[in-house]
């Protein structure tokens, strides 16, 4: 059976854009020689894909990363990044309490980026053990939460039901499986609507992990996306930081920067051969309708989704991926 | 020699009122006490309307809550004259006052107490059509330390404002500043807000926090059109002058095994399962799943996940407040009151209807959702009228009536034994193999399989 993580990262060109922008997003908020302050936590797979990254481009050496699955912590050990990688059998509603040990496993460690990468649907608890990781935060940590956004996880028919329509539906449906999180103001969640009510209740999780955390604090989100290669997924990035002092520096006047929770990269990035991606970058100061008349083919069969992937494209290629086939001898 | 008598004082200090007894409720509970004020005001200038369908049109509180104030504000009417004295006053209620109105401010405490809970200071301003007054809660006069009862109560000469009662705290207290304005708070405040107020919004009545109108939360349960089917368990009585429904069923289809798993080790999603009380069209008691409501008692099981579809909603109805079983924070039951002993009894009749049917199908979940796939919903407190249509007399109890549905049950359910063990996972993966050429397949699905085969096997010998 094949779940999402067991798909290659070459077939999911958009969670690859989504972790690079991420990993760009790092390095404007950690220190650029590494001073071991920081820790990186997360699921990280069985290929610790994201570890690597962290690891090659933002210089953070204290990677901790964790499974409920002996087998998968097995192979994580087999891929970690450096020898000193940290890969522990654990669950992630365990995290919230073990930030402590597991910053006392590394001398110099005071701060934590974390990630906490969902894919399932049960979001009610995923939504509590993010909010209880929030509570334990300091300035300058770092917490991802991936979430599926996925309206098809809503899955039973609005007819049967007593709502006036699938928006209403829709609506319902996620109160009942996210519950206090679930804006009260929300009435209606249109088809690709899921991910802005997860932001939503993401901004309820940090409100009440505020009220627990020192009053000079803040949990500010940094950065939000949603993607699909096949499921739809949401992502937000929160940053722990002091009213007084603001955001970092290097992430004023950043392009993904949210001004508000409703603010959402939405990364559509078309599916493009190497041939087609040179094609496309050759227009790139044009409109995306005048792309499309000059490249002479459609990244979408539907014109107003080509003129989607080209906008996304515009705003996204410097983080596209090429994948190749290579041959070793 | 005649011993010396002296005395001390005995009374309450200020002290007391303003910072410890404000540590009896919280602060979600002393706004709900502000909003309780807002619809009795609504109940007094609507007599006689109480029992129409949408009474209270037309009538809404207001909240504004801003990071350095709040405010609630209706045009219920305002303070009658006569009622004045006693509104200030600390613990002295205007129940007599009301007479035959289903009003539940029986204690004297609740707007005072909410004050004192929210701000540093405050103004309460009502206008009334043969009164117009004003009252401050100074700084001063809030001073745990300062002695003075007195308030000062001002004539409003002149206000375009419409009846109602404004109460105004201009500066919060330090410690609920943050958590009154905290986004989670206020979205938790409009949940808790839409289902206390759930039946007397569904009366007409309107809520709003900064400005969004809230919707009202009530209980819908499943009812199979026609006979047979899915129904409620529904009960009326009149104990005193307290009319009385019990209305108990389902409002979901059966909780499956899988469901159970998932729930054991974590929340799956929103828990509305259990029963709720309503006292005088405010909830008093939300979905409770504890001895309270007879869970545990009387042949009933103690609340297990399996019975998460089921819910009730006990509606207690009254023109003297005094005789509903309220405690004083008016957010908790009396439970030793004679009502309530009466209404227990019945719940637990009611509630042992479907945690039976639930023991009957249980493994068998999906035969039953035929039943729930063709019922519809119907608002318990509004739209399920079965004793009163269909009911047989309750002994004993004059002009009580009850409905007790037959529910649908298994045709061979008696022959039918529920097989359990735990074995390692790798191994029901091997067997899963063997079985269907795969890994992964549910433990469920694969021991089935096994019995099944067996089961052929030996019939074949």
């Amino acid at each position: 059976m094949s779940k999402a993580e067991d798909i290659p990262y070459q077939l999911r060109p958009n969670k690859f854009i989504d972790r690079q922008i991420f990993v760009d997003l790092l390095t404007k908020i950690v220190p650029q020689r590494d001073d071991g302050r920081y820790v990186y936590i997360s699921m990280g797979g069985k290929h610790l894909v994201d570890q690597e990254s962290v690891y090659r481009r933002v210089g953070i050496r204290n990677l901790f990363s964790f499974d409920d699955s002996a087998d998968i912590v097995a192979r994580q050990l087999c891929n970690r990044p450096t020898a000193k990688a940290v890969c522990k059998e654990m669950m992630a509603s365990a995290l919230a309490s073990e930030i402590d040990d597991i910053l006392s496993t590394f001398p110099k460690a005071t701060n934590i980026v974390a990630w906490l990468d969902y894919t399932k649907r049960n979001r009610l608890s995923q939504l509590q053990e993010f909010a209880e990781v929030l509570k334990k935060c300091q300035a300058g940590d770092v917490i991802r939460i991936t979430m599926n956004a996925d309206d098809r996880t809503l899955n039973q028919s609005w007819e049967k039901s007593t709502a006036s329509g699938p928006s209403e539906f829709r609506a319902e449906m996620l109160k009942e499986n996210i519950a206090e999180f679930f804006d009260t103001k929300i009435e209606a969640i249109g088809k690709d609507g899921l991910p802005a009510t997860l932001s939503e209740a993401v901004r309820i999780a940090a409100s009440g992990a505020e009220e627990e955390i020192d009053s000079e604090l803040t949990l500010a989100p940094v950065l939000l996306t949603s993607y699909a290669d096949g499921m739809r997924m949401f992502t937000a990035t929160l940053l722990c930081h002091n009213r007084k002092t603001g955001l970092p520096n290097g992430l004023r006047g950043w392009e993904f920067n949210p001004k508000r929770w409703s603010d959402i990269v939405d990364i559509s990035a078309p599916d493009l051969s190497l041939r087609e991606k040179v094609e496309i970058d050759k227009h790139l100061k044009k409109g995306p309708s005048a792309i499309l008349k000059a490249i002479k083919f459609k990244p979408s069969s539907e014109l107003d989704d080509a003129k989607i992937a080209i906008e996304s494209y515009k705003r996204l290629h410097r983080y596209y991926p090429s994948f190749y086939a290579i041959g070793i001898q | 020699m005649a011993d010396k008598e002296t005395s001390i004082y005995g009374g309450p200090t200020k002290r007391f009122f303003v910072s410890m007894l404000t540590r009896d409720i919280e602060l979600d509970d002393a706004i709900l006490d502000l909003i309780d004020n807002c619809v009795d005001g609504a109940m007094r200038a609507s007599p006689g309307k109480v029992g129409s369908p949408e009474p209270f049109k037309g009538y809404r509180a207001d909240l504004t809550i801003e990071k350095n104030s709040f405010q609630i504000r209706d045009n219920c009417g305002g303070i009658p004259p006569d009622y004045i004295e006693d509104a200030f006053s600390l613990g002295r209620p205007s129940i007599e006052k009301d007479g035959d109105l289903p009003t539940i401010g029986m204690y004297g405490i609740g707007m005072k107490r909410a004050i004192f809970k929210i701000g540093k200071n405050a103004t309460v301003t009502s206008i009334h059509k043969d009164a117009r007054v004003s009252v401050d809660y100074s700084d001063s006069w809030l001073n745990p330390e300062n002695n003075d009862w007195d308030l000062p109560l001002r004539d409003v000469l002149i206000s375009a404002q419409k009846p109602g009662v404004t109460i105004t705290c201009h500066k919060l207290k330090d410690d609920i500043k943050g958590h009154l304005t905290s986004d989670h708070f206020l979205n938790s405040l409009s949940e808790k807000v839409s289902e206390h107020f759930g039946y007397i919004m569904q009366k007409g009545f309107e809520i709003y926090i900064n400005n969004q109108k809230l919707k009202p939360t009530t209980l819908p349960l499943l009812a199979s059109r026609g006979k047979g089917g899915i129904q409620p368990f529904d009960y009326v009585a009149k104990i005193g002058d307290v009319h009385v429904k019990v209305t108990i069923g389902f409002f979901r289809p059966l909780v499956q095994e899988r469901e159970i798993e998932e729930e054991t080790d974590r929340p799956t999603g929103r828990e509305r399962a259990g029963i709720s009380v309503v006292c005088n069209d405010r909830i008093v008691l939300l979905h409770d799943r504890t001895l309270v409501t007879g869970w545990g008692e009387g042949g009933v099981p103690r609340y297990h996940p399996q019975f998460r579809a089921i819910a009730g909603l006990v509606v207690l109805m009254s023109n003297n407040a005094e005789h509903l079983p309220i405690s004083t924070t008016k957010r908790g039951l009396d439970v030793g009151s004679e009502v309530y002993l009466k209404v227990r009894q019945a719940c637990v009749e009611g509630i042992k209807v479907f945690t039976d049917f639930t023991n009957k199908w249980k493994g068998i979940e999906k035969d039953a959702s035929e039943f729930f796939e063709t019922a519809e919903r119907k608002d318990a407190k509004t739209q399920v009228r079965l004793a009163a249509d269909r009911g047989v007399a309750v002994r004993g109890m004059a002009g009580a009536k009850k409905f007790k549905p037959t529910l649908p049950t298994p045709e061979t359910r008696s022959k039918r034994r529920r097989i359990s063990f735990m074995k390692d996972l790798e191994e029901i993966d091997r067997v899963s193999i063997h079985l269907f050429k795969e890994k992964g397949q549910p433990p469920s699905v694969v021991g089935e399989r096994c019995f099944d085969r067996i089961l052929k096997e030996s019939s074949d010998v």
